[in-house]
């Protein structure tokens, strides 16, 4: 739980350095805290970590949709700083130590575990920009 | 007539251009091209890649075309937010060439904040993802210290240097004064990851492996293999200057 306090100041310093809006930066905040949240909670239930991360994606992305729509602002906004806590950069960055030390069964293992949970968090994102159209446009049936 | 098609032709690519270097999606980049070509009745075929935007119109016979090169990617979510704001203004209030050419101006000249002020937000960030990721308060303090330099650093360099250049250095900076740092503490209870965990986040590509992925998914597959390309050479910077950085601590004091 408080992780996800620190999760919100980790994405609202990427909001800073993203240069997002100033008014929007506490929802970015938020996004990114939320994420965090039900991340962590599926990972206490015992599933993987790329399964985490496609739940914590999803309520990023769909929480960025939600606040995209009544602030005005594209869903970018809010998605980029909220996912930041989620994204495995300091996995490839480690992937990459360990093939320049040598170490090349660790740098293979983290190296493809950092590429599927970049694949989720991507489908997450495209999974909530869909929700975010049926928001912006509900569903007409027929003409 | 052929005027006024060349001159939106102009500001379309212009809006274009300055969403792309600012970060945008190639697909956000088309569509607003798309948008302010459309609503002045040009039908445009629009092409980007994460370095270039290509563009072509066929107006009453004859064919325009416009090429432009793009470079220096950084990100900024502002300005993409603000170039939105205007594509969405040009269509509907049928605002002059004129004005629309100044107002991309106006955007360009947004007020940023003052690169102290991103450079503790930068530390800020990294101070709570040590946090985050179980490191104690002294840890987070040093994390944000590590990358509060470490940010002021690379940022700076950005006229200087590329950036694989840049992210090698930023990665064996960081580093060292971590280093630096622990050794002062000289407290064994300290972890070197952890610190090291934190203050490297503002510089990791997560966001970039993540798009790359993004638009993969979306179906522009020769940006997301550029951009893919991208987060794997800024990896391979961080852990070189890493690397480099753990290496000489092995050789001047013999151990790890």
């Amino acid at each position: 739980m408080i992780h996800s306090v620190y999760a919100f100041f980790a994405a609202l310093g990427f909001a800073v350095l993203f240069n997002i809006p100033r008014r929007e930066m506490i929802f970015a905040g938020v996004s990114g805290a939320l994420g965090w949240f039900f991340y962590e909670l599926i990972q206490e239930g015992g599933v993987s970590i790329i399964f985490a991360s496609f739940i914590g994606a999803l309520f990023v992305g769909i929480s960025a949709e939600i606040f995209a729509k009544f602030r005005k602002q594209p869903a970018t906004v809010f998605v980029v700083p909220g996912i930041i806590p989620l994204v495995p950069g300091y996995g490839l960055y480690f992937s990459m130590l360990n093939i320049i030390e040598q170490n090349y069964d660790e740098a293979l293992r983290v190296g493809f575990e950092t590429l599927m949970i970049a694949v989720i968090i991507a489908s997450a994102i495209i999974l909530s920009t869909t929700f975010g159209k049926l928001i912006r446009k509900p569903i007409k049936f027929g003409n | 007539m052929s005027d006024k098609i060349k001159k939106t032709l102009e500001i379309a690519i212009r809006a274009g251009q300055i969403m792309l270097e600012h970060g945008a999606e190639t697909s956000r980049v088309e569509n607003t091209i798309n948008r302010i070509c459309y609503s002045k009745n040009f039908d445009v075929e629009v092409f980007t890649i994460p370095t270039g935007i290509f563009l072509s119109c066929k107006h009453e016979g004859e064919l325009y075309s416009y090429v432009k090169r793009t470079n220096s990617i950084t990100i900024d979510l502002e300005i993409i937010s603000k170039v939105n704001q205007f594509s969405r203004e040009f269509v509907t209030q049928d605002m002059s060439l004129a004005d629309a050419e100044s107002t991309l101006q106006e955007i360009l000249n947004t007020p940023h904040f003052k690169p102290a002020i991103v450079s503790f937000f930068g530390g800020v960030a990294a101070g709570f993802f040590t946090l985050t990721f179980g490191g104690n308060l002294t840890e987070a303090f040093f994390a944000f210290i590590t990358s509060f330099l470490t940010v002021s650093v690379v940022r700076s360099l950005h006229r200087y240097a590329g950036s694989f250049v840049r992210n090698a250095i930023g990665g064996g900076l960081n580093t060292f004064v971590a280093l630096i740092l622990l050794a002062l503490m000289n407290d064994p209870s300290l972890m070197l990851s952890n610190v090291v965990i934190g203050s490297l986040m503002p510089l990791v590509p997560g966001v970039a492996l993540t798009n790359a992925f993004r638009d993969t998914i979306s179906g522009d597959y020769v940006s997301g293999v550029s951009k893919l390309t991208e987060a794997i050479l800024i990896a391979i910077a961080i852990a070189l200057g890493v690397g480099v950085v753990l290496h000489l601590k092995v050789l001047l004091t013999g151990s790890v």
